[in-house]
């Protein structure tokens, strides 16, 4: 039965290609023949790099060589120094006349020592006892509010807890 | 092996009248078939070397021709369904003969052949009208002996149901 029906099947002939289906697609191949013959005349440099005769490698070294000289110019301008380079050195005299510059600077800031070297000078006898069962530390109750910074005002005061405010109110 | 480009067009000239109209099978379209045709010939024609060292440019020509064709189909049924339906328009596939019940035949088989699936209508079509053998088929579309003998029972089975009224009624 199959063999029957596809015979059936295969006795219908297909159409043809209409000939002027062939015709348009030998002009097509002929004008891209064409296309490719005058890519082809035209001299290699030019559509290698646009329209210069530099090849790219070239282009790419004098590019390389350009940004080094950029560097080295922004480096030897800015006095900038190399990591590795030699460091500041500074005489026992020179860190001595730092550091009372810089005590008063402190001073005139009405401050007793600087922030950043703050320890605790109090004998152990007058430090205040030890927190117990972790509770929080208490501060004298004369270092809570003072006097009025000239310079920082009251932003220097440590902050008041509200059981504190509301004791005070 | 090199490859002459100026051959391409004896190979248009020789292989056009078979690809047309498998493509049109495909398409079931006349003009996006003539698109296909030129976009098949002219990537020939621009990138020569895809010819080297082919051995039968007639399996070859057919496996780019279903290639273009597959990737078509996606694309036109994710863009357009519209335009799909329109593909299933009757088409001129077959001539037409002299005997009417043979013409009302033609017309019936293009249409039940629009029918099938892309992938059997192209095995279908290779083995009947172009008389390759399914190992044939089988390399020219990149797929194996066994799924292209499946792919074309299918679809000769279901050609079978939907011409049987006809072939009764004719016989």
């Amino acid at each position: 039965m199959n063999d029957e029906f596809e015979q059936r099947l295969a006795r219908h002939a297909l159409r043809a290609a209409p000939p002027e289906v062939t015709a348009e697609l030998i002009a097509a191949l002929r004008v891209q023949r064409a296309d490719t013959r005058t890519q082809a005349s035209v001299p290699r440099t030019l559509t290698d790099s646009g329209d210069s005769g530099l090849s790219a490698a070239v282009w790419r070294t004098l590019g390389l060589l350009w940004a080094g000289a950029l560097a080295m110019l922004c480096w030897s301008n800015l006095g900038l120094e190399s990591p590795s380079g030699p460091s500041i050195r500074l005489s026992p005299e020179q860190v001595a006349e730092i550091r009372a510059e810089r005590a008063a600077l402190w001073e005139l800031a009405n401050f007793q020592e600087s922030p950043t070297e703050t320890t605790d000078r109090t004998q152990p006898s007058q430090r205040p006892p030890e927190p117990k069962d972790g509770a929080r530390p208490q501060r004298p109750r004369s270092q809570r509010s003072g006097p009025t910074h000239p310079i920082l005002g009251d932003l220097h005061r440590p902050r008041i807890q509200t059981s504190e405010r509301d004791a005070v109110s | 092996m090199n490859w002459d480009p100026s051959k391409l067009e004896d190979l248009c000239r020789l292989h056009t009248p078979a690809l047309f109209p498998f493509l049109l099978n495909l398409t079931r379209n006349e003009a996006d078939t003539r698109d296909l045709l030129q976009e098949l010939f002219v990537s020939l024609a621009r990138h020569p070397d895809r010819m080297a060292g082919v051995r039968v440019p007639r399996a070859f020509l057919f496996r780019l021709a279903h290639n273009l064709a597959m990737d078509y189909l996606r694309s036109r049924n994710s863009r357009d369904r519209a335009h799909e339906a329109a593909g299933q328009a009757r088409i001129d596939l077959f001539n037409l003969p002299a005997n009417p019940d043979d013409i009302a035949y033609a017309e019936a088989l293009s249409a039940a052949l629009g029918e099938l699936p892309p992938d059997q209508r192209a095995v279908v079509h290779l083995k009947l009208w172009e008389g390759m053998t399914l190992e044939s088929i089988g390399q020219t579309l990149e797929i194996s002996p066994n799924t292209a003998a499946s792919r074309y029972r299918y679809g000769l089975e279901k050609l079978r149901l939907l011409l049987r009224p006809l072939y009764e009624q004719l016989n």
